[in-house]
């Protein structure tokens, strides 16, 4: 839900509730004003009408076209003020209209009489009528009102906001590019502002830092690495006991693999920092077709069957070197991972490269799969970084890759279709 | 052969030195970027070996001078720099090859070895060794002029040995020379046992006068019978 929406919404629930208690007000004021109105008119003609009685000693002949009606009684009850009702009087056309009543008493040589004057008013029939037709039409034009003025104010006012929202999702921390406002006039704009730029720059900086530590890190590291490899290759060629030997293969393993690792973060990180921008035509086929026969041994030890189906080979812009890490990548991952008598097929379509191999079953979320270091095949001699590699280098292209896992077959699916690659 | 070795790091310098020394190559060295200046414009050098990061400067920086020189040497950069960009760059500007630290010294020296064959004339693309000679156009091993049909990985790790004779390779270089860095696994270990048993046998079989020595543990090493009745 939207901000916009969400203020209106409360605004116009509250102005609903407040112009419903209002219309309520709005009745019982209107009718006490009319019942004073007519009760004060009311008073007035019975006074005059009991003065001109008073005045001409003897009463008036009353017929029904007058309002009020005066009857003789045989005493006034005690402190009685002049009272009024309402009531309801038959007219012709079958109709009772509301009237209001004064009943009141008085003397007139030594008798008491009653004196009752009626006179309509405004009724509650119509006035609810009235103010059903009219009300609602008031309602919504204050509505209507109210919300165009509320959203194109609101449109206005929050402009500052929104262009500092969309700015803030377009920052991408790769493109190391901090956030440029246009200036806002209101106070608390211009502090979020500062407040997104300073969160921004900094997250850029430590970006920066820690890319570039990653950087000098792995460097620095390369040069010891290659001190012990040479030295250990000196050592090697001097006469070493069995024993000997078999310690310093160890070594030579372990320090093939720490530089492995470090190596591959070092790609990894430069990939990530996007420094391998050239780019050239490549054919998919031939890189497969280059790549397979170093894995020859392992197909023919394990007779597994490789079927690649690639007719039309499609050409795709992208680095050349990285490419081969990829296919490598997922070659090796499909040969490694892969079981006695098995079967690995590689194939293209519609933009979209396939590699599938037959393998143990494996109880991993798809995403986990292409995380850093993360190996569940013990003792495969993998740091977990070879799928690392393959997503790290389909992010920098903008293509899709995904993992499905059906009846024992593992596929890994790359797509590298236009509408991705121009992202 | 004369070979500079510009590299910063002494350790690494001696190590290399005292590596190719042993292959009767000349060998000089220079720790810095000026050193090393002076040295090729006093003297003529066949290979340089070349770091590119420098305490004065970048190393890429002597491909200049050496692209004056009227016949320049040959030039492998060895660095710890493993971008793909500074390979291109470093090729682009005139060198020859290039080595990513860490590398192993037999590597180099089957780098350098590559390098001045492709430089130098048709007769240098031969090596013997006992009675075996190498043809690297079609990628075979010759006794009497007869293929001992090996293949193409049998090839590369028994000419990967030629090249290094008499030094004890690791199973580990092996397999990183002739697999990759991508691609080698534990499982290759076992893929290079039976490759080299199937060229000891056509070896065996053809009666050359190489050996292949088992170290045991550690690797391999290729000695010439030749030699050593002689």
């Amino acid at each position: 839900m939207r901000l916009l929406s969400i203020t209106n919404r409360y605004y116009l629930g509250l102005l609903i509730i407040l112009l419903m208690v209002w219309s309520a007000l709005f009745y019982w004021v209107l009718q006490y004003e009319v019942y004073e109105n007519v009760d004060e008119v009311l008073a007035y003609r019975k006074n005059l009408l009991v003065d001109q009685i008073k005045k001409n000693g003897e009463l008036p002949i009353v017929d029904q076209y007058h309002d009020f009606v005066i009857m003789e009684v045989n005493n006034v009850p005690p402190n009685f003020k002049d009272a009024f009702q309402d009531t309801l009087v038959h007219k012709w056309r079958k109709s009772f209209d509301e009237y209001r009543r004064i009943t009141s008493y008085f003397e007139l040589n030594e008798k008491f009489y009653r004196v009752s004057y009626t006179l309509p008013h405004m009724e509650h029939d119509e006035m609810i009528e009235t103010m059903a037709y009219t009300l609602p039409i008031f309602l919504a034009m204050l509505l209507i009102g109210y919300s165009v003025m509320v959203t194109q104010l609101n449109k206005r006012v929050w402009r500052p906001f929104y262009s500092i929202l969309s700015k803030f999702n377009a920052f991408s921390l790769e493109s190391a590019k901090g956030i440029d406002f246009d200036h806002a006039s209101v106070k608390e704009f211009r502090e979020l502002q500062q407040g997104v730029k300073d969160l921004t720059d900094r997250s850029i900086n430590s970006y920066l830092q820690q890319k570039q530590f990653t950087e000098n890190a792995s460097h620095e590291i390369q040069t010891p690495l290659a001190i012990i490899q040479a030295k250990l290759e000196l050592l090697l060629q001097d006469a070493v006991t069995q024993r000997q030997s078999e310690i310093l293969e160890d070594v030579f393993l372990a320090v093939d693999r720490l530089s492995k690792i470090n190596e591959t973060l070092l790609l990894l990180t430069k990939i990530e920092n996007n420094q391998f921008p050239e780019k050239s035509e490549i054919k998919i086929k031939p890189v497969i077709e280059d790549l397979l026969p170093y894995f020859d041994e392992q197909a023919s030890k394990y007779n597994i069957q490789v079927n690649v189906e690639i007719e039309n080979d499609e050409s795709l812009e992208t680095n050349g070197p990285l490419f081969s890490i990829l296919i490598a990548n997922l070659l090796k991952n499909a040969f490694v991972h892969n079981l006695l008598n098995g079967k690995i097929r590689i194939c293209t379509k519609a933009r979209v490269l396939e590699i599938s191999n037959t393998g143990p079953e494996l109880n991993v979320k798809p995403e986990k799969l292409f995380e850093r270091f993360y190996t569940q095949a013990a003792g495969k001699g993998g740091a977990g970084l070879g799928l690392a590699l393959v997503k790290g280098i389909c992010t920098i292209n903008h293509w899709g890759i995904s993992y499905t896992q059906t009846d024992g077959l593992h596929k890994i699916v790359i797509d590298y279709s236009e509408v991705n690659n121009l992202k | 052969m004369k070979i500079l070795t510009v590299e910063d790091e002494f350790n690494l310098l001696e190590s290399i030195q005292e590596y190719l020394m042993k292959e009767n190559y000349e060998c000089d060295g220079a720790s810095s970027l000026t050193e090393g200046i002076e040295r090729i414009s006093n003297d003529r050098y066949d290979c340089i070996l070349l770091d590119i990061t420098l305490p004065d400067g970048n190393g890429l920086k002597l491909l200049d001078r050496i692209a004056e020189q009227i016949e320049p040497p040959t030039v492998i950069i060895i660095s710890a720099k493993n971008s793909l960009d500074d390979k291109i760059a470093g090729l682009d500007l005139g060198a020859d090859d290039y080595l990513t630290k860490p590398f192993h010294l037999s590597e180099l020296n089957s780098r350098i070895k590559a390098v001045a064959r492709r430089k130098g004339n048709k007769s240098q693309k031969y090596l013997v060794v006992g009675n075996v000679s190498f043809d690297l156009i079609n990628n075979q091993a010759l006794i009497d002029e007869k293929s001992i049909n090996l293949t193409k990985k049998e090839f590369d790790i028994l000419f990967y040995l030629a090249e290094n004779r008499d030094r004890v390779l690791s199973k580990s270089m092996l397999v990183k020379h002739i697999w990759g860095d991508t691609i080698y696994q534990e499982q290759s270990f076992n893929f290079l046992f039976s490759h080299i048993k199937n060229i000891k046998n056509k070896l065996r079989y053809r009666n050359a006068l190489l050996s292949i020595r088992t170290v045991y543990g550690l690797g391999y090493q290729l000695r010439s019978d030749l030699q050593e009745s002689a």
